[in-house]
């Protein structure tokens, strides 16, 4: 005998009185929320900013190189992310034993892949592309939201594993939604929840930013791990030099040396 | 008087051949009934009771600050196998020189007793060789090849009792990463999930599966059920009685399928798809399921009427996404790993306790009502089992490498694989 449930809640009838409990409740709830977290969101992302080394001293950071170790599939090996505003990016790194590149040179996000059967330098396939468009973003999107089209809100404040933190969602211009974690007391970035793509599949993402370090005056992270549907990768990282000379060549998409045609005539 | 002779020889050869035939039913009897494990023992995937957990062992707590002893080391090759233990033998499956095989090893040295071939190996990848894990029922071990080749093997010297090709039985298309499952023996019977055809008609495929139980003596096909559409999947069986009914539950990719000793269907539900870990009982009538997508798991609860069995979802979330790491129960809680995530969770409100980072995908058993944990990197970890929090007690680093590979403790040893070796532990 084979019984499948039926999960559906039954309907209910919700009348003008109802409607008006519910919003009452709702700005009520919204208006506790601003009160227990005691802050705005220009307040937290001041505090935010001020935590990592403070507004100039970042805006004064042009390039960044970034090396050290990233895990994928328990496998551990080499990677390195260079930095350059505005937006240039490239990442190196190893994936199943095979070396793989994405990077941004300004137009368009290329990658050598060759885990989609290609070892020639070639544009990002849709909708992959976005992951790459979303990471060569130089700036935090929460305190530059405005300037890349995006609204910002803080959500509220909550716990999160027993760690007291303030949520700032993010609504991305392409409406992806993503939520910052900033811990209460320290102000850094720990955690946050967006998404991702992978092999064409769109889902969720969460990261966690541990191991802070001062580098020139800027808290960065050195302990970086993303989890996304059943992946998990892990960047430990070792070395983070700031504004080194980056020349703009290492961004550009090698071009495939194309073969002649053969001369048969002769 | 040659009538009473005639008479009495008769009759001694009644007595004779009702004795033998008595003998022979006994004997019959004897060797079908459940083959228990001895305490101590590891003899298949995931424990005696499939549960992750080793009752019965002790050991000191916490370790010693340096690590535990190593016995023995071996280049086991590759494979994702869990060792299984019993009679004091360890047999394990691996790959070398492009073929698979069911090995037994001596305990105390690691010295290999024989080996056996179970078909060609898997390559890919993720890694090579065997995901399949053999059970051990008496004198007989049974192993599944990553191509589907399904053997019953003496345990004392590896002959092989009989075989079966899942290919010619079912037609069953080798998986992406080979047949995962690990079989299940119970009274006289043997079974798992034995895939089935892979049609394609005008570019569209459909996948078929099925679930079959095997005379764990002859290898004659019991039962099956055939799944439409469904591939196979890499889950393993469960056994259990609820409302004292003997069952066998499989996760399949689409459903939770529950089977009786005949091979009647109980009961079916739905679950969130792609599980790969085992389901998990939970108080004796209620069965965790769960899978590492974004539509995670739930807790359902087995209950029956005069002459039904119906389930339902007591809760379901993304609290525990377990991925190829099983999770285990104990008094009310479920431990296990979502995603990269040790967890706990409360098994009445579905939320988690605690979490803890930092073992990567990992993998756990329960021994010493302490947690055994391995990352995925070889790092071993003694744990508090408890509720309230998470206390790293003692770690070391056991092995290097991808060790995806549950850890298993069987008469005082802890046994440990990763893609390259395997390695024994003296437990203090």
């Amino acid at each position: 005998m084979t019984y499948l449930n039926d999960m559906r809640a039954p309907k209910r009838k919700i009348g003008f009185k109802s409607d008006l409990v519910l919003v009452v409740s709702a700005i009520l709830f919204l208006f506790s929320i601003s009160l227990a977290s005691g802050n705005t969101l220009e307040e937290v992302i001041a505090k935010n900013q001020a935590a990592h080394g403070g507004l100039e001293n970042w805006k004064a950071v042009q390039t960044i190189k970034m090396s050290g170790v990233y895990s994928s599939f328990s496998d551990p090996g080499p990677f390195t992310i260079w930095r350059k505003r505005d937006n240039l990016y490239r990442f190196d790194h190893q994936l199943i034993g095979q070396s793989l590149t994405t990077c941004f040179d300004g137009e368009k996000v290329w990658w050598i892949n060759p885990l989609y059967g290609k070892t020639d330098a070639v544009p990002i396939p849709a909708p992959d592309d976005w992951v790459t468009q979303r990471e060569k973003l130089f700036d935090n999107v929460v305190w530059n939201h405005k300037e890349i089209g995006a609204t910002a809100e803080l959500a509220g404040q909550l716990e999160l594993d027993g760690q007291q933190v303030y949520d700032v969602k993010v609504m991305l211009a392409d409406s992806t939604v993503e939520h910052w974690y900033i811990d209460t007391e320290s102000f850094l970035f720990v955690r946050m929840r967006g998404a991702t793509y992978d092999f064409g599949r769109r889902g969720d993402l969460e990261m966690f930013f541990d191991d802070y370090r001062d580098v020139e005056g800027i808290k960065m992270p050195f302990l970086i791990e993303q989890e996304f549907m059943d992946r998990h990768r892990l960047f430990e990282v070792e070395d983070i030099a700031i504004n080194v000379e980056i020349a703009n060549d290492i961004f550009a998409m090698p071009v495939s040396e194309v073969k002649e045609p053969e001369d048969k005539t002769q | 008087m040659m009538n009473v002779n005639v008479t009495i020889r008769f009759l001694a050869l009644l007595l004779l051949s009702a004795a033998l035939f008595a003998c022979s039913k006994e004997a019959v009897v004897r060797q079908v009934e459940a083959v228990e494990p001895q305490p101590r023992d590891w003899n298949q995937f995931r424990g005696p009771d499939r549960n992750g957990i080793a009752d019965g062992e002790t050991f000191q707590s916490p370790w010693p600050a340096e690590g535990l002893t190593p016995i023995w080391k071996v280049a086991a090759g590759p494979g994702f196998s869990s060792p299984a233990y019993a009679r004091n033998r360890i047999y394990n499956m691996f790959s070398s020189d492009s073929s698979e095989f069911l090995a037994a090893l001596d305990p105390n040295t690691g010295a290999e007793i024989w080996r056996t071939n179970v078909g060609s190996e898997m390559q890919e990848m993720m890694g090579d060789g065997p995901r399949s894990t053999p059970t051990i029922d008496g004198d007989m071990v049974y192993a599944l090849g990553s191509y589907g080749g399904f053997f019953a093997i003496n345990a004392t010297d590896g002959e092989v009792r009989w075989q079966v090709r899942l290919e010619e039985l079912f037609q069953s298309a080798t998986p992406r990463r080979g047949f995962c499952t690990s079989p299940l023996v119970d009274g006289d019977l043997v079974l798992f999930e034995v895939g089935g055809q892979v049609e394609t008609v005008d570019e569209k495929r459909t996948f078929h599966t099925n679930i079959a139980a095997f005379d764990k003596l002859t290898g004659e096909k019991r039962w099956s059920f055939h799944l439409t559409p469904g591939s196979a999947g890499p889950s393993s069986p469960l056994v259990t009685t609820i409302d004292s009914v003997r069952q066998y539950i499989f996760a399949t990719s689409r459903k939770l399928i529950s089977f009786g000793v005949d091979g009647t269907v109980l009961w079916e539900h739905p679950i969130p798809p792609g599980v790969i870990a085992m389901p998990v009982l939970v108080d004796g009538n209620k069965i965790f399921v769960s899978s590492s997508t974004d539509q995670g798991c739930k807790l359902v609860e087995v209950t029956s009427d005069a002459d039904s069995m119906r389930v339902t979802d007591l809760w379901a979330n993304r609290v525990l996404r377990n991925h190829f790491s099983s999770s285990l129960y104990h008094d009310g809680y479920l431990y296990g790993f979502s995603n990269a995530q040790l967890r706990c969770v409360d098994v009445k409100t579905g939320k988690h306790t605690w979490v803890k980072r930092g073992y990567g995908k990992g993998s756990l058993i329960m021994a010493n009502d302490h947690l055994i944990i391995i990352s995925d990197r070889g790092k071993l970890v003694l744990g508090n089992l408890s509720p309230e929090g998470f206390e790293e007690l003692s770690a070391f680093q056991a092995l290097k490498g991808k060790s995806w590979t549950p850890p298993v403790i069987a008469d005082g040893k802890i046994y440990l694989r990763n893609l390259e070796e395997m390695v024994c532990y003296d437990l203090p």
